[in-house]
């Protein structure tokens, strides 16, 4: 099956559920922790993972820190959004301010104006994930609209 | 080679971003995408056209700077551990052991303990692990490459809006 614009929801449907398996895959040692050990060596490439600096659900951490988590979380509650509305667009002016919050809670933990706070990283974390997703479905819509393009060509 | 040179340096920093703890808590999973946005700018810059990116093209700077990323990043891992004799599975094995042992006895997961004891005291003994080697090397390739395209896209769009026409 061809991956054209007529189906756009299903690529929409699958981009979200392949985000929704992404995310299921850093909160599932929770439930099954004997998969903590192979889905480490997936999430260790995208995340420090500092125990201190991860949420803890049942004595349990995630695999990934909350702010990755609040990026992930973020992108994927956008992604639900992307499929119930007919189009998300937003200047990429906008990826700057959003990066800001997330920028200066780095900055001012690191200069020790204040002490890591979870939520803070997560909330962050979640505006720069979800206002970076528009952009990355964007850009995937883009190289959609080619691959058709070409395949009309041919 | 215009394509593969910015993506190879860029991708070796983000290589050696990855494996340097102090970098990886500030930068964490934007390591790589920002490597992919840092290539697409040296891309225009040895091509010396600063016209609109091709999301294509820029989709394979991201792809290759993610490779180049993980493979540089696990090579590195590699040889840390070869000197070290120790890793993150040789660490969290012993939490690990101490749940599995309150747990009901289960003989898949005997037997994937046993695997993850056997890779960790090759690992402990010699400081290296062919399955531990190859499980390192593929996931990074998979991750790496995934997020390198997804930073490609971002730059391309980044890069773009700048010859846009403001009002």
């Amino acid at each position: 099956m061809k991956l054209t614009f007529n189906n756009k929801t299903l690529v929409k449907l699958v981009f979200t559920f392949l985000i929704l398996i992404w995310c299921i895959g850093f909160v599932i040692p929770v439930f099954i922790p004997q998969l903590s050990i192979a889905l480490n060596l997936v999430y260790k490439n995208v995340c420090h993972q500092n125990i201190s600096r991860t949420f803890h659900i049942n004595n349990f951490h995630l695999l990934v820190c909350s702010r990755c988590a609040g990026i992930y979380l973020g992108a994927l509650i956008l992604s639900i959004v992307n499929c119930l509305l007919p189009k998300i667009e937003l200047s990429i002016k906008y990826l700057f301010p959003a990066s800001l919050p997330m920028l200066i809670d780095i900055l001012f933990y690191s200069l020790k104006f204040y002490n890591y706070n979870k939520s803070i990283a997560f909330t962050t974390g979640f505006i720069f994930g979800s206002v970076g997703f528009i952009y990355i479905w964007n850009g995937f819509e883009n190289l959609l609209a080619i691959i058709n393009k070409r395949e009309k060509v041919e | 080679m215009n394509k593969f040179l910015p993506a190879l340096v860029c991708g070796f920093a983000a290589g050696v971003l990855n494996i340097v703890p102090f970098a990886k808590n500030f930068m964490c999973c934007l390591i790589v995408p920002a490597a992919s946005v840092f290539a697409l700018i040296l891309y225009q810059r040895s091509t010396k056209d600063f016209g609109f990116l091709k999301t294509g093209t820029s989709v394979l700077i991201g792809l290759f700077t993610g490779m180049f990323a993980a493979l540089f990043g696990s090579t590195l891992e590699i040889i840390i551990i070869l000197i070290t004799k120790t890793s993150d599975l040789t660490t969290s094995l012993e939490e690990m052991n101490k749940f599995v042992k309150d747990l009901p006895a289960n003989p898949i997961w005997d037997e994937v303990m046993n695997l993850m004891y056997k890779i960790s005291d090759e690992i402990t003994l010699h400081g290296f692990s062919l399955l531990y080697t190859i499980s390192i090397f593929f996931s990074s390739l998979i991750v790496d490459s995934i997020f390198g395209m997804i930073g490609g896209i971002i730059g391309m769009q980044i890069l773009n809006n700048r010859l846009k026409p403001k009002n």
